[in-house]
């Protein structure tokens, strides 16, 4: 019975099968959204249908039960085969025999059997020397050089290289058991994500499933954000969707125990790293808090010329030769309307729009929008003021990734051993050179043997060379 | 001279090779496929300074990044990585038959891009995301990968074929006009392809993975594209498992070739036009 399980996992077909499953099975989680809104499902599916998905764990199916156990299978079977074979990899790698006899050789894909006639016993040394030099040419001098042993009146001359080509799946499968280790220990970390504005300081992460609030044991702060874009004028006419960013950085500071403790300008593709904790650009927009400045340009009717204010959201400020008072009620950094609310379509600065209400003799006067895109939209005729909107500075939040992964090394490691395997295995042939020198009634009888565990063809044209050069060697001594 | 000059003649000259490579099946001669060769590194050479003259515009424009950026890039590049593993395989295993096999998809990659209106072939510029030296290693060893898995799909078509026709024969023809190598031979090159192709698939997704954690600080996210390219290493994992330990070979061999190639199809082309995801914007 204990066999028969131990069969059914190290079976190639369970790998094979497990192979197509899991394919099949991804397949359906590229088609079925992850981890969507439920009014999103909704929109795809009928409410049944949206049922049978969610219990089946279609919704979140990478990381569900049943797909998890498959995983699990995978790697039993992986870990199975590996062990399997142990006895047999280590019979592999073991050394060559350094006398070989007529049964190390007789299984080998290439024999040929020939004599030296003349000039042995004398010249055997030579011959011998000559010989070695040639099958480390036909090996490859720097991965071999043929051993010698003489026994028995019998000369033996092994070259042998490419036995780890052997360990290649067994390392590759030990990557892959790594790898799934790697996984395992990272779920010991965390996945986050935290909104920090310009110039505020905070200690928590958003956490990514449970939406729970962690505590960093530190804080950080954003002293600066900036972001820059590319030259509009070269952009496709067609891109309608606003200004391309080009590159975006935070200026970030580590706060602990009130002190300052470490400072990094971050950008996206380079991190801050604190602690284990990685800090990683991902997003940024005009705060929500309402902040930035804008530039008015403010003009009272009639007169000459326009006299500028570069005031905060919620500034209250005197509009200059005048006994009127002015005060920035909202901000909007993209400004849109619906059913008579406005409203941020985005956090993008795309149609920044500004109200300002102005007080005379302490009650309001009138409420004008300002439309930095559009200076001349939305005028009143017979108004007191001409407010246009001449710059914008929104006060920026920046989007930070956060990450501890404990378990992310032992990936890389297991990324290595994949890498390395797979070389090993595909690129790699065990190439044996067998020669054996008898000497007989003054001569000299050679047995010359050789096998490569791939690239047979290319091995056996290299053995005919070598076979040629070692009978030409008789007619030149 | 433009790149996009550059990159027109080496379209032409791709078409050349491929017009002599078809007639090389007929007329054979070593002459003959030495003057192919020939013009192969020609147009290869007029391809790289293409590519290399496009990555020096963008710097002129004020992007600055190699071209592996849009479907015009991928397209063109993509041939590119197919010449190197075209001439690999002709060098490493010297079967004659590749080039006729090759250049009809690389001519066809090249003028689709430069001629079909729906490639945009302007230099766009970069989102930050992207970025970083990691694009040229994850995206080359990718492309490097899907150019090997299309030499061993074009490789087991003619499989199917030429199996088909033995079959129809009876005896396989021991004619020295035939103008293709031996089934063994070329279920070899099926087998050898996939094999490179499967070292460098695991590179590339390791290249992607390592990236991915640099810039969002996640190797894996189940992302279709990411995704995609697990099932297609799954596939030729299972066609090598299949290959070493249970020997299958011939037909068999050269379906499962094919189903995974459909499936780098999918990879690279319909995860951006069918999902959605990180990679939408390759």
């Amino acid at each position: 019975m204990l066999k028969k399980i131990w069969g059914f996992f190290i079976s190639l077909r369970l790998t094979i099968v497990l192979l197509i499953l899991l394919s099949v099975v991804c397949v359906i989680g590229t088609l079925v959204p992850q981890n969507a809104a439920e009014h999103e499902y909704l929109h795809r599916y009928s409410q049944p249908a949206y049922e049978l998905i969610k219990n089946l764990g279609l919704t979140d199916m990478y990381h569900c039960w049943w797909f998890m156990a498959g995983l699990g299978l995978f790697t039993l079977n992986l870990a199975a085969c590996s062990f399997n074979r142990l006895s047999r990899v280590r019979r592999l790698l073991a050394p060559p025999a350094q006398t070989p006899g007529e049964q190390q050789w007789q299984g080998m894909g290439n024999i040929k059997k020939f004599t030296i006639k003349k000039g042995a016993p004398a010249k055997v040394d030579a011959m011998v020397e000559a010989m070695v030099e040639a099958m480390a040419e036909a090996v490859g001098r720097f991965l071999c050089m043929p051993t010698v042993t003489r026994r028995d009146g019998k000369t033996y001359i092994v070259a042998d290289t490419g036995r780890l080509s052997y360990l290649g799946f067994y390392l590759t499968h030990i990557g892959m058991i790594t790898i799934i280790a790697g996984v395992l220990v990272g779920a010991m970390g965390f996945q986050g994500f935290m909104k920090v504005d310009e110039g505020e300081t905070q200690s928590t992460v958003t956490l990514k499933n449970s939406l729970v609030q962690h505590d960093l044991g530190f804080a950080l702060r954003c002293d600066r954000f900036e972001v820059s874009y590319y030259d509009q004028e070269r952009m496709a006419e067609d891109t309608n969707e606003g200004r391309m960013p080009k590159d975006y950085k935070s200026w970030l500071v580590v706060v602990e125990d009130g002190k300052d403790v470490l400072k990094k300008v971050i950008e996206v593709n380079d991190p801050l790293i604190y602690k284990g904790i990685f800090f990683y650009q991902s997003s940024y927009g005009a705060s929500a808090a309402m902040g930035g400045e804008v530039l008015l340009r403010i003009k009272p009717a009639g007169a000459e010329k326009a006299r500028e204010y570069r005031v905060r959201q919620g500034q209250r400020f005197a509009i200059v030769g005048t006994k009127d008072e002015a005060v920035v009620d909202t901000i909007l950094a993209d400004f849109a309307m619906d059913d008579g609310t406005y409203f941020s379509r985005s956090d993008e600065p795309n149609n920044p729009a500004v109200r300002v209400i102005v007080f005379r003799a302490g009650a309001e006067l009138e409420s004008p929008w300002a439309f930095m895109k559009f200076p001349d939209f939305h005028r009143k005729p017979g108004a007191a003021y001409e407010v246009q909107l001449a710059d914008f500075y929104p006060r920026y939040f920046t989007g930070l990734q956060v990450t501890r992964d404990p378990g992310v090394n032992i990936v890389w490691l297991g990324c290595i051993f994949l890498i390395a395997g797979i070389c090993m295995a595909f690129f790699m042939s065990h190439r044996r050179l067998y020669l054996v020198l008898e000497e007989k009634d003054g001569g000299l009888r050679a047995v010359l043997a050789g096998s490569a565990s791939k690239n047979r063809q290319a091995f056996a044209a290299d053995f005919n060379r070598l076979f040629e050069q070692l009978t030409s060697l008789e007619k030149q001594s | 001279m433009t790149s996009s000059k550059l990159l027109g003649i080496t379209t032409l000259v791709y078409l050349v090779c491929m017009a002599g490579n078809f007639a090389y099946l007929f007329f054979r001669g070593r002459k003959l496929h030495a003057a192919l060769m020939g013009i192969a590194v020609l147009g290869f050479a007029a391809h790289t300074a293409g590519l290399g003259l496009r990555w020096h515009e963008s710097y002129q424009i004020g992007y600055g990044h190699i071209p592996l950026a849009n479907f015009y890039e991928a397209l063109v590049s993509l041939s590119w990585t197919t010449m190197i593993i075209f001439f690999y395989i002709e060098f490493r295993y010297k079967v004659k038959l590749m080039g006729a096999l090759v250049f009809p998809i690389i001519s066809l990659a090249m003028a689709y891009a430069s001629l079909s209106p729906g490639v945009q072939s302007e230099i766009t510029p970069l989102i930050p995301a992207l970025q970083s030296n990691w694009l040229t290693y994850h995206v080359l060893t990718c492309f490097l990968a899907y150019s090997s898995f299309a030499v061993s799909f074009v490789t087991s078509i003619v499989y199917l074929f030429k199996a088909g026709s033995h079959e129809r024969a009876g005896q396989p023809p021991v004619k020295s006009t035939d103008v293709m190598p031996s089934l063994e031979a070329i279920d070899e090159i099926i087998y050898k392809t996939i094999a490179i192709g499967f070292l460098l698939l695991t590179v590339g997704i390791i290249t992607g993975s390592v990236w991915a954690n640099y810039a969002w600080g996640s190797y894996w996210g189940w992302d279709p594209k990411e995704t995609w390219s697990l099932i297609t290493w799954f596939i030729y994992a299972a066609f090598l498992h299949a290959r070493l330990t249970r020997d299958w070979r011939g037909r068999r061999a050269a379906i499962i070739s094919i189903a995974g190639f459909l499936c780098v199809l999918f990879t690279f082309l319909g995860v951006n036009y069918v999902l959605s995801g990180l990679h939408s914007y390759a």
